[in-house]
């Protein structure tokens, strides 16, 4: 804000009044919905429960169990899908995003038609993405008749229930799901680098596959810091395709079981019996997702700041 | 860097000239268009289908006789049109109410100086990515005590004002020059005139990113309306009684009920991406970036 703004004391007071009504609508709103529940749910992990009840402290008892068989066991499982998950997505979609944008960065003509088309399944709900590859990748399906067409596969195609590779399954529908993102984000990325970089590495002989290598990625760290930092994030809170398509238990065999489709059942009661459910020790695992998602940002973010070079 | 060498593209790339190399790059973005749109078209596509054809093995590409039998039919089975509804006000009311919140709250991030500015930003940041599930019992419980339960103002109200919308409001905020704010007041517009016909008309792009974000996002959500209308099914918007639909026909496997259902419920979100896309890429683009 400039000086003259603030040269007379009453100007000042009412813009300060003005900011608080800006900010107070979003605030407690935010507050109440979001800020409140989160500190209950971090303040209740220290807590032990009885159905929706509340009973008495018991410190870090929660934490202790969820590290303890056979708790442990299922959130190793579930923290071991989610790590393949986020380095499945780096691969698939990520480094075949940079591919394809580099490509769409050198082609004059339709390069925002594909961007376009490229990001169009992301506009889907999760719940139409998994009907629709339940159905395609049925028995009888066209995913299987393709495959068998071409020789890839025989007999029945039984992916989504095969515990070697339904998880894979799952990874190349999100992969597929939102592999617009990354094409969009390293174009801009690239477009950003300027002309006479690539113009001094041709005129050193560069082709255009070393120019992705020596030029491109150096300058395209802040681009790549971006998508590995959303990966992150997307990959950790994966529920919606699993549950739609695997159900809550992550079938077949917990194969596809997720951290959040573990928290689902713990909380809203589909592990162990049916209907029981164990809300301290969900609320333990929320607490050490959000560490996990938190602490996990913060450091990338920061790791690829100390990457960027400076053009 | 200067935005004039910023926008200026390689002019030449003789080495992807109409070599046999270039056209098999060529064909690669070809074949992934077509991967990234089959699935929508088989969608389509079976739910023209009569049920003999859905189901017949191998596959029919293309119905004989395409018929919208399978439309009036699933509007039957689920009451469709109210679920319909219910999902427009979702999304409606949602996206409308962000977008104000987002706005005034950004401004004032980006253009004010307050206390705990600084620590209020920084909350809002650290929460932004938070898992939804971590807070939905306590949330639950929250809406319950305010009555809001098994109601469609249960499903709104909780949305009404989220993080991302504020960081990207005042990301694009902080672009816009002082000088033009100050002018308008020197002008005599009052701060929320100086907001709505200054501010906002200089950041349109951002707020055209901001509504299809929103409204897609909300179009789509699952699990908190699934959880807040308690199994009302009257209040159902179209992803949840699609969902209802697939569990009922996993059995029988009307296939093309469903595709009908999900084409229908597809629709909206895709609308506003083909009107809003432009502005979408871009601002992608500038809040990606910049990390």
């Amino acid at each position: 804000m400039s000086d003259a703004a603030n040269r007379t004391e009453p100007a000042r007071l009412s813009r300060h009044l003005a900011a608080l009504g800006f900010v107070l609508p979003a605030l407690l709103i935010y507050g109440l919905f979001v800020l409140y529940p989160l500190l209950t749910s971090l303040w209740g992990s220290l807590f032990e429960w009885r159905g929706l009840r509340q009973l008495d402290f018991s410190g870090i008892d929660n934490y202790l169990r969820l590290f303890t068989f056979p708790n442990s066991e299922k959130l190793f499982g579930a923290l071991w899908h989610n790590v393949a998950w986020f380095f499945g997505i780096m691969l698939f979609q990520n480094g075949f995003g940079l591919v394809l944008a580099y490509l769409l960065f050198w082609s004059k003509k339709g390069a925002s038609f594909f961007q376009s088309v490229f990001f169009f399944p992301a506009v889907l709900s999760p719940v139409i993405v998994g009907a629709l590859w339940r159905l395609l990748l049925a028995p009888n399906g066209v995913a299987e008749w393709m495959l068998n067409g071409l020789g890839l596969h025989e007999g029945r195609l039984t992916v989504l229930g095969d515990s070697n590779w339904a998880l894979w399954v799952l990874i190349a529908i999100d992969a597929w799901n939102w592999m617009g993102l990354p094409v969009l984000i390293f174009t801009a990325g690239l477009r950003q680098i300027s002309y006479e970089v690539f113009e001094a590495a041709r005129i050193d002989g560069a082709g255009t596959t070393r120019m992705l290598t020596t030029v491109a990625l150096p300058l395209l760290v802040p681009s790549i810091s971006s998508v590995t930092t959303l990966s992150f994030i997307n990959t950790f809170n994966q529920f919606d395709i699993v549950y739609v398509m695997q159900g809550v238990q992550g079938n077949p065999n917990f194969s596809t079981d997720t951290l959040v489709t573990y928290f689902y059942r713990l909380a809203f009661g589909a592990e162990g019996a049916v209907g029981i459910t164990d809300i301290g020790l969900a609320l333990a695992l929320g607490t050490m997702l959000f560490l996990l998602l938190s602490v996990g940002t913060l450091l990338l973010l920061r790791a690829f700041d100390r990457a960027t070079v400076q053009p | 860097m200067n935005t004039a060498i910023a926008d200026r593209r390689p002019l030449e790339a003789p080495r992807f000239k109409a070599t046999p190399a270039s056209a098999l790059l060529v064909l690669v973005i070809i074949v992934v268009a077509v991967i990234a749109a089959f699935p929508l078209a088989w969608m389509i596509l079976t739910s023209l289908k009569t049920p003999q054809e859905t189901m017949q093995v191998p596959p029919v590409w293309l119905p004989a006789a395409p018929s919208l039998d399978a439309y009036t039919e699933v509007a039957e089975v689920v009451s469709l049109g109210r679920s319909f509804l219910n999902s427009a006000v979702i999304a409606l009311v949602t996206t409308v109410a962000i977008i104000v919140t987002s706005l005034m709250a950004g401004y004032a991030f980006a253009k004010y100086e307050f206390r705990y500015k600084e620590a209020l930003f920084a909350l809002l940041i650290a929460t932004m990515f938070l898992p939804p599930i971590v807070t939905l019992i306590p949330l639950y419980r929250i809406t319950g005590y305010l009555g809001l339960n098994a109601s469609l103002a249960g499903v709104i109200v909780p949305n009404l004002a989220n993080a991302f919308g504020i960081f990207l409001m005042r990301q694009f905020i902080k672009g816009v020059p002082d000088e033009l704010i100050e002018a308008a007041r020197v002008d005599g517009a009052s701060e929320l005139r100086v907001l709505f016909q200054i501010v906002a008309p200089a950041v349109m792009p951002a707020i055209a990113a901001l509504v299809l974000f929103a409204f897609v996002y909300h179009w789509n959500s699952y699990l908190w309306p699934l959880t807040v209308l308690q199994g009302s099914a009257d209040q159902y918007p179209i992803v949840i009684s699609l969902s209802r639909l697939l569990s009922y026909n996993r059995g029988a496997m009307n296939t093309g009920l469903v595709m009908a259902g999900a084409t229908l419920a597809v629709l909206p979100p895709v609308l506003l991406f083909v009107i809003l896309q432009r502005f979408f890429v871009d601002s992608v683009v500038s809040s990606g970036v910049k990390g």
